[in-house]
């Protein structure tokens, strides 16, 4: 675990220490160079009008969603639970071609269709009438994204409210808009302060979908300039990557420092142990066109942009005109037939697979010494490895993949190890980059089995072996299989940090994608799409089959609620 | 209401029991005076079975934070005969669960000696720890800790299927059991706990009160000779607590278990125990019989935690000769009680005098005797089989509980003569030791 953690933490710092000091001398050169980067002023500018916008908007969809799953009967069971899911199901990668190809200016499927219906009303356009390469599409699509973290995060809030809280209000005279304002939303405040950052979080480190719709468009955003500086420079421009680099950095701290000083005064403390049934509004005739939100949310963020990417492989080619007849395969065996292509696709699943493995069974041991020791007593060494462990899990989801990724470039790139470019630094980043996402899952399951049930084997006679075989493992393993292939999903659509990391000799899918998509062959960046989506969502379907298997209605409730982080407190 | 039954019932044995008991207190004074400790339940000299169980000096100290510490066992000291029903009563945070999660070896204390059966399985000053699973013992949990991912059977048969040779009612049971024999212990428990049909359920399939039993059922499976409940009844209605409560007594009585029982109902603790363990901050403040402990509490915590209690404040006057009783000087009047045992006052000393609301006797003519007041009753509150008033006597408000009859209740306002059996009343320290 104290190596975990070592992984995290010296890489940041290299970046952080790189700032000041090049080649062992103290220097001034990578600040003077990057506050002389030239549009720096603009490409900041761009980068927050980017996040608010997006973020604005994501927060007002993603909480109004997670109000409705969770307070009212608009609820519809796996559908709208499963939402968070959908950046995993189809990865931004996947997601940014697809929007490329539904809103593109000529040959746009959307705007085809568009078209049409103008046409109809007697307008005649050769292109648009929407773009993609357009500050709307842009925001449009980060939005789209952003939308899951604020969904999870605002329900995890509304589910550990107390409705007692919110029927008190009712009771003392005040209507449900009263109680919204002066109960539910105050004691919201936390989750809407950790929705903000984690949006800042997750804009600042998105690359694929900027790379993919900002760049052409000629929007000049943050981590693209990051990546172009270090891997599309000869020599890499480290200096300039490293100073953009503290910049998102320090924005992150800055709103670190605030939802700390927000916190601080504790006055939140409104959430009981008890596990309390809150009352659902009952929606009425609003519940159908209120659910369909959440239908439209999951057609835009999934179904077009897949239905996008599948008309264009099985065609063949991407044009104005879709040739229903002639629908093949072809595009995915001409895509396979590249060498690269094929190992990009093993590379990934293989990395995929052996960082998903070992980064669940980190992730268990971490929660085995979060859980199953009491906090107090232990030695100091204990102690520190419970620190360590705890660290190496929570820094991960702070730091945005591209700055990390440039800490391995510092820490392991060059002397004495010379990893750079291996397959090596690609699983270390891999590993550290997304263990969090194992870690939500593995602590969702040890926080449902709790304490007596292991203690109660103990007394009945078992041993810790026992215990471990015939307790812990049966109900963990459903979470266990749930993180392993969130896990596995992110690395295997990784682009961020293998954009930096790969190597010529290492090829993965995600940067394959990129490069494809620089050549413009559209055939097969649609079959590789595809191909991504498809190995995700199988994998998550294998997984979530296998684990409700393993608890076949009688296991922990909700391993996957539990694995994206949803979870009650008593549950 | 149960309870109000059973005050009046005891009430009236205690009336018959008390003179004759006079010689057996005597000894357990001089006892007492020699070891200082509280050594327990040892009322018999010699002859009498070991302990089953016994815990000397327990301290266990949390420590939360930096700076904040908890003393949840204070040096505690208790021994645990065999058969006997022993409940720990107090109010949360008294160090009750700690004291059974130490017995179970859930919990190690900081220091302090745990026997069972007398041999050591724990030992600070020793470095003597044995795990949960050696120390041949049964527990209910509060929270019925069924394991989710096995069926009823599954659940009861775990004990069965780990143990080898641990069996705790001292029979060699040194080879593993076989299949018949689990499936004929696990149907035997179950039928026990009368849900034989669940066999083949999920917990997760069951109401509360069966989730209760089958945890119950595996508690008492492997028929160890100690069983430890850890407020197992305090998330089921009433109802069923109460149709439990009875069966679960009813079990102990014929299985002959020692049992330790962890509550902070004061009604429970009554009905269950035969010993009754009152703790607070980590310390045991009295033990005893259900009726020691109901109507000759040794300070005014344990005589207001086990049950309500009329407190009137004065100084001592007048003590016996053999240091039982004593005559305090109030606000209303000289009033006679019995000091606890063990606890002698020197004159002057300020005391509390405290008796049970049903102690009180009202009565149209004025009566003979000493603890006698006029008053006038206010507010009466039915109880069903009792009802209860505020009597002003002089200017404090005492609670006093009659049983409610068709006929001759008295009013609101009557003028009536209250009088309390100097028996009945204890003299208590005006601070808790």
């Amino acid at each position: 675990m104290l190596a975990v953690a070592v992984l995290t933490v010296y890489p940041l710092g290299r970046v952080i220490v790189r700032l000041f000091i090049r080649d062992g001398h103290l220097t001034a050169a990578p600040i003077t160079s990057t506050l002389s980067y030239p549009d720096l002023d603009r490409i900041l500018l761009n980068t927050f009008i980017l996040l608010a916008a997006s973020g604005i908007a994501a927060f007002v969809l993603g909480s109004a969603m997670a109000w409705l799953n969770e307070r009212t009967d608009a609820r519809m069971g796996p559908l709208t639970d499963g939402l968070p899911l959908v950046p995993f199901l189809l990865p931004p990668i996947a997601g940014a071609i697809g929007w490329v190809m539904l809103l593109s200016d000529k040959s746009g499927y959307l705007n085809l269709i568009l078209r049409k219906v103008l046409a109809v009303i007697g307008v005649n356009l050769d292109s648009g009438p929407l773009s993609i390469n357009s500050w709307y599409a842009l925001i449009w699509v980060y939005m789209l994204y952003m939308v899951p973290f604020v969904y999870v995060i605002m329900s995890a809030g509304m589910r550990n409210m107390d409705g007692a809280l919110e029927e008190q209000s009712r009771v003392c005279g005040w209507g449900p808009l009263g109680t919204l304002r002066n109960v539910v939303i105050p004691s919201l405040r936390p989750s809407v302060l950790s929705s903000i950052f984690v949006l800042v979080w997750f804009g600042t480190a998105l690359y694929s979908v900027p790379a993919v719709i900002a760049r052409p468009a000629g929007i000049d955003v943050l981590t693209v300039e990051i990546v172009q500086l270090l891997a599309f420079t000869f020599p890499p421009n480290v200096d300039s990557a490293v100073g953009l680099s503290c910049i998102i950095l320090l924005a992150l701290a800055v709103f670190w420092a605030l939802q700390r000083r927000a916190l601080r005064s504790n006055r939140f403390g409104l959430v009981t142990g008890k596990a309390t049934r809150a009352p659902r509004v009952r929606l009425g005739l609003w519940k159908w066109p209120l659910r369909c939100i959440f239908f439209g949310y999951i057609t835009a963020a999934v179904v077009l942009p897949f239905a996008a990417l599948l008309i264009v492989t099985l065609n063949g080619y991407w044009s104005a005109h879709i040739n229903w007849g002639s629908f093949s395969f072809d595009a995915f065996r001409e895509a396979l037939s590249e060498r690269r292509s094929v190992d990009a696709i093993k590379d990934s699943v293989l990395l995929g697979a052996g960082a998903a493995t070992v980064g669940a069974v980190i992730a268990a041991i971490i929660s085995v010494f979060v859980y199953g020791k009491r906090v107090n007593g232990g030695s100091k060494l204990l102690r520190a490895l419970r620190w360590s462990g705890d660290a190496s899990v929570k820094l991960p989801t702070a730091v945005p993949n591209v700055v990390l990724a440039i800490g391995f470039i510092l820490a392991l790139g060059g002397a004495p190890l010379y990893l750079g470019g291996t397959v090596a630094i690609l699983f270390l980043a891999y590993l550290v980059l997304y263990l969090p996402q194992a870690s939500i899952a593995s602590d969702g399951a040890f926080g449902q089995i709790g304490s007596e049930l292991p203690e109660a084997s103990r007394v009945s006679g078992a041993g810790p072996g026992r215990t471990f075989v015939g307790i812990y493992l049966p109900l963990l393993l459903p979470g266990l299989f749930a993180g392993w292939s969130l896990l596995f999903t992110r690395v295997v659509s990784d682009v961020e940090a293998s954009s930096i990391l790969a190597g010529p000799r290492t090829p993965v899918a995600g940067v394959e994608i990129m490069t494809i998509y620089s050549n413009g062959i559209f055939s097969d960046l649609a079959a590789m799409s595809v191909l991504l989506v498809t190995i995700s969502g199988a994998t998550l379907a294998v997984m979530m089959a296998i684990s409700k298997w393993l608890a076949p209605g009688r296991g922990p409730r909700r391993p996957w609620r539990a694995a994206i982080g949803i979870k009650g407190r008593n549950s | 209401m149960a309870r109000c039954h059973r005050y009046q019932r005891s009430e009236q044995l205690i009336r018959v029991a008390s003179h004759s008991k006079e010689e057996g207190e005597s000894d357990v004074r001089t006892q007492r005076s020699l070891t200082l400790t509280e050594t327990a339940f040892s009322r018999s000299q010699g002859g009498a079975p070991p302990p089953v169980a016994s815990v000397q000096d327990l301290v266990k100290v949390y420590t939360r934070g930096r700076h904040e510490s908890v003393t949840a066992l204070n040096g505690v000291s208790l021994d645990f005969p065999p058969g006997a029903f022993v409940v720990l009563l107090g109010p949360s945070g008294c160090g009750k669960t700690t004291l059974l999660r130490s017995i179970a070896g859930l919990e190690r204390p900081d220091s302090g000696d745990i026997r069972l059966r007398s041999q050591l399985v724990f030992s600070a000053s020793e470095g003597i720890y044995q795990p949960p699973e050696r120390r041949g013992l049964s527990m209910m949990f509060q929270s019925y800790a069924l394991w989710p991912n096995m069926t009823v059977a599954d659940n009861v048969c775990y004990p069965l299927r780990s143990r080898r040779g641990a069996a705790g009612d001292g029979s060699a049971r040194a080879r593993r059991l076989s299949r018949a024999e689990i499936n004929d212990l696990m149907r035997k428990a179950l039928t026990m706990v009368g849900i034989p049909e669940l066999e083949h359920r999920y917990p997760n399939q069951l109401s509360g009160g069966q989730q209760q039993r089958v945890a119950l059922a595996r508690a008492v499976v492997w028929r160890d000779d100690i069983v430890l409940f850890d407020e197992p009844l305090s998330n089921v209605d009433a109802r069923v607590r109460d149709d439990l409560r009875r069966e679960l007594a009813e079990m102990q009585r014929s299985l002959g278990f020692t049992g330790v029982y962890v509550t902070h109902d004061q009604a429970e603790a009554m009905q269950l125990g035969d010993r009754i363990v009152v703790m607070r901050s980590g310390r045991i403040e009295q033990q005893g019989s259900p009726r020691d402990v109901y109507l000759r509490p040794r300070n005014r915590f344990v005589a207001n935690f086990v049950g309500a209690s009329n407190e009137i404040p004065g100084k001592v006057s007048w003590v016996s000769p053999d240091g039982t009783s004593a005559e305090v000087t109030t606000g209303v009047g000289k009033i006679r009680g019995r000091l606890p045992e063990g606890c002698p006052v020197a004159l002057s000393t300020e005391v509390v005098v405290a008796w049970r609301p049903e102690s009180g006797v009202l009565s149209d003519a004025q009566p003979g005797g000493p603890n006698m007041w006029s008053v006038r009753l206010a507010d009466p509150v039915f109880l069903g089989t009792h009802t209860e008033y505020i009597a002003h006597v002089g200017e404090n408000r005492v609670r006093v509980l009659q049983t409610s009859e068709s006929a001759g209740a008295p009013h609101e306002g009557s003028e009536l003569w209250l009088s309390v059996d100097p028996e009945n009343v204890s003299i208590l320290p005006l601070v808790d030791a």
